[in-house]
């Protein structure tokens, strides 16, 4: 991997690493100013084993997701790359065939050069010219022609084939300086194989069971030809990348037959290459510089020859898109883990306030002992730091561990169905980077907490006094609010400063490592000067005499800006201390949010600042009607409820009403109303997923925390039920009541991670569900593929040839044949392009129970459609997937993608007339004019290749596609799907020299669903490290009242608690935050995916019907819970066995 | 006072030495206390006199010696049966008051009788009543951080009472109180032990406070040193 997120990685790493410098900075000048501070932090550590193990898990998990996801992308690019370059060797570019390029030379088809329905080929006059012109080239070590042919292999001994197998043929004279034959470490050479033999790659050998010695025999135009395995050699191939056959996709990776290329060009009867490769001087690995300027001269070299090839992607631009795909991974998995991060630093943020409440009284003393606001952040931050250093280190690691277990399980789900070999693989700048972030990520939590927690009034805290309401002002007033507001900007004016100085002293720093230091000579004495000047500000400068008046006049004047915004907040900060309020924050957090509501809306037209904005706004009502004296209450449950309602819409009106599927924007519905400016169209991108996932869990907090009175009422009945449990109860309930907060907290955490699996896991149910569903045959039960080399047209007789019995357990039998071909559509209907063109035989037509999502005007149903079909040759229907167009791609280059416009709702709503489209062979220039008919169902055949395509009769396509692309067939059968499988075996034991493939429908989609199954628990197993972020919050909370209510716990049982209802009370009190939080994420989980599934984006293509996974969630549940239930064990064993005297006399 | 009744505490030699320690807290302290007697402990800070309330009350275990509480061992019952006899016959009042700050002042005197079983209805009346002895019946749902010292104190009190118990501990009751306060509470800990027959065992410093008891046992170095039995002239003169 080396870009992540389109950055360079190194550059993220240097970044991070200042950052990271900053903050062990930061904990240097505290170490060495106040020493004592950092001993204080130390000793705290070894006080409460139990709690700080908790306290360093809660650290480590957002290091831990990151390191992970870094991993996991590292080995998924590094293994990708690991093929290329196995497969490619020396080969840094390869050339084929251009058709232009052979036109404008005169070449054509009837060059001898290749057979007049395969593909064309460069010949040996090609490979001389490129010898002659570029081999003298010093940047060129090699040239080397290969021809490869499609071969299905039957190893007849074994009753095996493989219908996805070619055949290479290499040429010994010029492959010399390329090492693409290997086996156990030695360099192999064709030059060495006697008459009637050939090498077999691995994955060939694997599907033929073969071994050296054994005759495996290809199919070249239904001619046999064997050869005797001389050995099996590592997987080789030129072209498997840039045609998709290495990941075993529609190109087939069946492996190869390797012999001599005058013997492949005689058996196949053409006298080419089908590719030539050049290879850069150098080795395999170390030819990227250079490989980039060698690409550039043959890409001239090639344009002004005449030498009718083209370049494909080079394996430098290869070796590029795997370390894309690398960096996709880690974004994936950051992204999916961003839950299980928020909720990792609401953790950090819950410890420290814990941690701060419970030295609330000794921080009073310090304070009134002369301990400034500052040297209590130091304190915290020095504690924090200590157990951040070790947590991050610990969390890095253990995310190496998890990326492991992750690319196991990966290994073992994609074994069978990938050709790729996965090497565990892990780049240190990805760790330390990961490091970084989570050290940073923690510092910046712990800095705000400690910020937050030093901010206490004296004798409050000495008495142990509750805190006032931050939002109730002793006297409410208009301008008492703007003063607040003025207060909390200059706070923020403050953090924009502080953010400004520490860019500019990372700008620094950069430049100094270009000017060797020269940054620091210059900048560190600018810097000690800047905190002079501000010191002569504070001072007064009046004050100020001497030369150093004259410096700081030109400092200031240098400096103008930055000066005067710097005096005007050193003037301003204790007006501004005196003057902030919560009713002031609400006020800037109205006026931020109406700000990004203008934006994301009528400047952007984008999700995240308009919706954003929206909350905020929402939020900063609320807040301000309690500083005006509307109780918290009221106030805070109406707005959670309102912002639930909102990130909900359009629920629950599509629960009851038809067309409410675009009630998603109230704001828009007003203005709209009432006739005032609209705003833009609103565009969201997947960052929404998470945004609305934390607006969404905060809301329903705010509801649940404000009312937990009414949801402890169901708790309370346990007490009805056993009266014995009454007391337990009693104080089960009031304790999470009492403290709003961390209770809130609690909940979010949970609610979140539990929010995001269960999203996680109703997407992958309904998806599963939906496409490989009883549907996905199109109602047929076995598929049979055949060779585009040894094409198989006619099942039935090769049936009654080989094995009739068969037959009489068939009771339909259909054929498809799908090749590429370019549609044109008008303009206002679609935009034309490619696409893939499927003939179906009326067998097909006749047999199959494909439903459509919408019908052209004159087409009443389903079964008229496919009538049409059979007997209107002019007929098609489109895929689904075809519909709801964008346009051509920007540009330029790649050719355009056929697609219908509009919405899909206009197609499926109401009948619409047939739409014309021409469909054109690329090849052979044949035209066809069709009328699409009908939009076929993307659930329908979602295993059949054929049909994710433009559908009609053979008898259309025959001209057009005829010798060309893929045949399958499809069977019916009769019995169940025990009976799909046995004629599946019948039919491939029948044909198996043909090289074709069988396979049970039924087979095949429970093998995908068990495929796809062990994916979505991969990534909700990786999603649910979220829980133990929720798991250790109620762990430290536990322990932690413990430790706070000792004395409590010492009273209760001297009044008579026994130690069982102690410990009932502790575990009841977790429960209930447990419970809510899972029940809440539940919901809202179900509620955002019944939204998304049932949308525009997703119904456009299918026609859904929403489905619960209840098992899946009850299990996500029962985990989560009892999860939390064992770690509530041991606290609440802790405070049952808590010593009565000695809790008594415990302060 | 005196009585025919068996004695409702009678402890006999005991002792008490913390773990880790090698200096006894208790050094073998016999001890009787009659039913309804009010008996104050007084002695200098860490004589043993909050260790001895302790150990006769049952919620810690003397190292050796044996403590009767009703004419009942206290060491014959497991820890269950000795917390629910503590539940039905005793009541604690505390220096600190030990009430839950997240309840209110009538859900902290209700306690005691829920852990007894009592049926939540009639354990709020009872403690309603309780209150209102007090003088709290308007403070009732108010929660300790809403009330002053000694209204929290008077909770305190409304709660070991609330049961009816046998015996009363106190330790310290008085000792975060102004002296105003301190004597409303004294006053009240009084009638309550004229009108209802209760015996209160107080741990004090303050000679004001152990001159309104019947008795006063005066500890030293974990033994006691001598005892004071108080006539009502004696309790006034303390006054």
């Amino acid at each position: 991997m080396t870009e992540l997120f389109g950055v360079p990685i190194e550059r993220v790493m240097y970044g991070v690493l200042v950052l990271l410098g900053l903050c062990l900075a930061t904990l240097a000048v505290i170490a060495w100013r106040q020493p004592v501070l950092v001993r204080m932090g130390l000793r705290n550590i070894g006080r409460r084993p139990g709690q700080t193990a908790l306290i360093v898990l809660g650290l480590m998990l957002s290091t831990l997701i990151m390191s992970a996801a870094f991993a996991t992308g590292d080995t998924v690019g590094y293994s990708i790359a690991g093929q290329i370059y196995n497969n490619l060797r020396e080969t840094d570019i390869t050339l084929h065939y251009d058709s232009g390029r052979g036109q404008d030379s005169g070449r054509d088809q009837d060059s001898g050069t290749g057979q007049p329905d395969g593909p064309q080929l460069l010949v040996d006059s090609d490979l001389e010219r490129l010898q002659r012109d570029l081999g003298a080239n010093p940047d060129i070590d090699g040239i080397s022609g290969q021809l490869e042919v499609a071969a299905p292999a039957v190893l007849r001994a074994h009753r095996l084939s493989e219908p996805q197998a070619r055949l290479l043929g290499i040429d010994p004279a010029t492959a010399s300086g390329f090492s693409w034959l290997r086996a156990d470490g030695e360099v192999l050479s064709v030059s060495g194989l006697r008459a009637g033999e050939a090498f077999v790659t691995r994955t060939l050998a694997r599907s033929l069971d073969a071994r050296a010695g054994d005759t495996v025999t290809v199919f070249l135009e239904g001619t046999a030809h064997d050869f005797v395995v001389a050995r099996v050699i590592e997987d080789v191939g030129l072209n498997d990348f840039t045609q998709g056959r290495a990941s075993g996709g529609g190109g087939g990776g069946g492996g190869k037959v390797v012999a001599r290329l005058e013997t492949v060009r005689e058996i196949s009867g053409r006298p080419g290459f089908s590719s030539i490769a050049i290879s850069v001087t150098g080795g395999v690995r170390d030819t990227a510089e250079r490989s980039e300027a060698v690409e550039r001269q043959v890409e001239a070299y090639l344009a002004s020859s005449g030498v009718p090839a083209r370049a494909d992607l080079s394996k430098r631009a290869l070796v590029n898109i795997a370390n894309l795909v690398g960096s996709a991974f880690v974004s994936f998995f950051v992204l999916f883990g961003l839950f299980s991060i928020a909720a990792g630093v609401l953790l950090i943020f819950l410890i420290f306030v814990m941690l701060a409440a419970e030295r609330r009284t000794e921080m009073g003393i310090a304070r009134a002992v002369g301990m400034r606001r500052g040297h209590v952040t130091q304190a915290f931050i020095a504690e924090g730091m200590t157990y951040n250093l070790g947590a991050a280190a610990l969390g890095a690691g253990l995310g190496v561990g998890v990326a492991y277990l992750l690319v196991a399980t990966l290994r073992s789900i994609v074994a069978d169905e990938v050709n790729l070999q996965i090497a565990f693989n892990v780049n240190p700048a990805g760790v330390v980077i990961a490091y970084g972030l989570g050290v940073v990520l923690t510092f910046g939590t712990v800095a705000y907490s400690s910020w937050r927690a030093s901010s206490l009034n004296i004798v409050r805290a000495i008495r142990d006094l509750p805190e006032p309401n931050p939002l109730r002002p002793s006297r409410a007033s208009l301008p008492g609010l703007v003063q607040a507001a003025l207060g909390a900007l200059l706070l923020l004016g403050w953090l924009a400063l502080g953010a400004t100085w520490v860019a500019a002293g990372i700008a620094l720093f950069i430049a100094s490592l270009g000017f060797y230091g020269l940054g620091a000579v210059l900048g560190l004495p600018l810097a000690a000067w800047f905190v002079l000047s501000i010191r002569a500000a504070e001072q007064g400068f009046a004050q100020t005499r001497g030369w150093r008046r004259g410096a700081y006049l030109v400092w200031w004047v240098g400096f103008f800006p930055l000066s005067l915004a710097t005096w005007f907040l050193v003037r301003t900060r204790a007006w501004a201390a005196r003057h902030r309020n919560g009713g002031g924050w609400a006020l800037v957090l109205l006026l931020g949010g109406l700000g990004a509501v203008y934006v994301g809306g009528w400047v952007w037209g984008q999700a995240f600042a308009y919706q954003s904005g929206v909350t905020l706004v929402v939020l900063a009502v609320a807040m301000l009607g309690v500083y005006f004296g509307v109780p918290g209450r009221p106030a805070f449950t109406v707005a959670g409820l309102a912002l639930v309602w909102y990130w909900l819409l359009p629920l629950p009106f599509t629960l009851f009403l038809e067309d409410a599927e675009g009630w998603t924007d109230p704001l828009r519905a007003a203005l709209e109303a009432v006739g005032g400016p609209m705003p833009l169209p609103i565009a969201a991108s997947i960052e929404m997923f998470f945004v609305s996932g934390i607006c969404i869990t905060a809301a329903a907090t705010l509801v649940v925390v404000f009312n937990a009175s009414w949801f402890l009422r169901v708790v309370a009945l346990l007490g009805r039920v056993a009266s014995g449990l009454t007391p337990a109860v009693r104080t089960a309930i009031a304790y999470p009541l009492a403290a709003k907060f961390r209770t809130g907290m609690t909940l979010a955490m949970f609610g979140l991670v539990v929010f995001s699996l269960v999203v996680m896991a109703s997407l992958n149910y309904n998806f599963t569900q939906l496409f490989l569903g009883a549907d996905a045959g199109a109602g047929f039960d076995v598929v049979v593929q055949s060779n585009e080399a040894n094409r198989l047209d006619d099942l039935r007789a090769e049936l009654e040839a080989a094995d009739p019995g068969v037959l009489a357990e068939v009771t339909a039998i259909g054929r498809i044949s799908t090749a590429r071909a370019e549609a044109s559509v008008d303009p206002s209907a679609g935009v034309s392009g490619m696409l893939a063109l499927t003939g179906a035989d009326d067998g097909f037509l006749g047999a199959t129970n494909l439903t459509m999502l919408g019908r052209a005007r004159g087409y009443a149903s389903d079964a008229a459609v496919l009538e049409a079909l059979r007997t209107d040759p002019t007929t098609a229907i489109v895929h689904a997937s075809y519909v709801g167009a964008m346009g051509p791609p920007r540009g330029g280059g790649a050719p355009a993608r056929f697609g219908l416009v509009g919405e899909a709702a206009r197609y499926i709503e109401q009948p619409w007339e047939p739409i014309p489209v021409t469909v054109r062979d690329p090849a052979t220039g044949a035209t066809s004019a069709l009328r699409v008919i009908a939009i076929l169902d993307a659930q329908q055949a979602s295993v059949l290749e054929g049909m994710a395509a433009l559908v009609t009769s053979d008898r259309t396509t025959r001209h057009l596609i005829s010798g060309r692309g893929a045949t399958s067939h499809v069977l019916g059968v009769r019995g169940g799907d025990t009976a799909a499988l046995e004629v599946a075996r019948r039919v491939e034991s029948a044909l198996y020299e043909r090289g074709i493939q069988a396979e049970s429908i039924p087979e095949s989609v429970r093998r995908a669903s068990e495929q796809a199954l062990s994916f979505q628990l991969l990534f909700e197993g990786f999603m649910g490290l979220g829980l133990i972020v929720g798991i250790a919050a109620l762990g430290v909370i536990a322990f932690r009242t413990v430790v706070e209510r000792r004395q409590q716990i010492g009273m209760l049982r001297a009044i008579g608690y026994s130690r069982r209802l102690v410990a009932l009370s502790f575990f009841l009190e977790s429960s209930f935050i447990a419970g809510t939080g899972i029940a809440m994420g539940i919901v809202l989980g179900v509620a955002l995916s019944y939204n998304l599934l049932t949308g525009p984006a997703f119904a456009a293509s299918t026609d859904i019907v929403f489905r619960v996974p209840w098992m899946r969630l009850g299990v996500i549940a029962g985990i989560a819970y009892g999860a939390s239930a064992l770690m509530t064990l041991l606290p609440a064993r802790a405070a049952s066995r808590v010593p009565v005297a000695a809790a008594l006399r415990y302060e | 006072m005196t009585s025919a009744e068996p004695p409702i505490i009678e402890a006999r030699d005991v002792a008490k030495v913390y773990d880790g320690s090698t200096v006894p807290a208790l050094g073998g302290v016999s001890l009787t206390v009659e039913r309804g007697e009010m008996v104050a402990i007084m002695g200098p800070s860490g004589c043993g006199k909050t260790t001895l309330l302790n150990c006769l009350s049952g919620i810690d275990d003397p190292s050796s010696g044996g403590v009767r509480i009703e004419g009942v061992d206290l060491a014959s019952m497991d820890d269950n049966t000795r917390t629910a006899y503590r539940a039905r016959r005793m009541g604690f009042v505390f220096q600190f008051y030990n009430l839950l700050p997240v309840l209110t002042a009538i859900e902290n005197v209700e306690l005691p009788l829920l852990v007894s079983g009592t049926p939540s209805k009639r354990a709020r009346e009872l403690a309603m009543a309780a209150l209102d002895r007090v003088g709290l019946r308007d403070w009732a749902s108010r929660r300790p951080a809403q009330l002053s010292g000694g209204q929290r104190q008077r909770v305190t009190i409304a709660r070991a009472l609330v049961n009816s118990p046998a015996i009363v501990w106190a330790d310290e009751p008085t000792g975060d109180l102004d002296s105003g306060t301190a004597d409303d509470v004294m006053r009240l800990v009084q009638e309550l032990n004229r009108e209802q027959r209760q015996t209160f065992v107080i741990v004090t410093h303050d000679p004001g406070i152990a001159g309104r008891c019947h008795r006063v046992v005066h500890m030293r170095d974990g033994r006691i040193e001598r005892e004071e039995r108080l006539g009502e002239p004696a309790r006034a003169a303390f006054r």
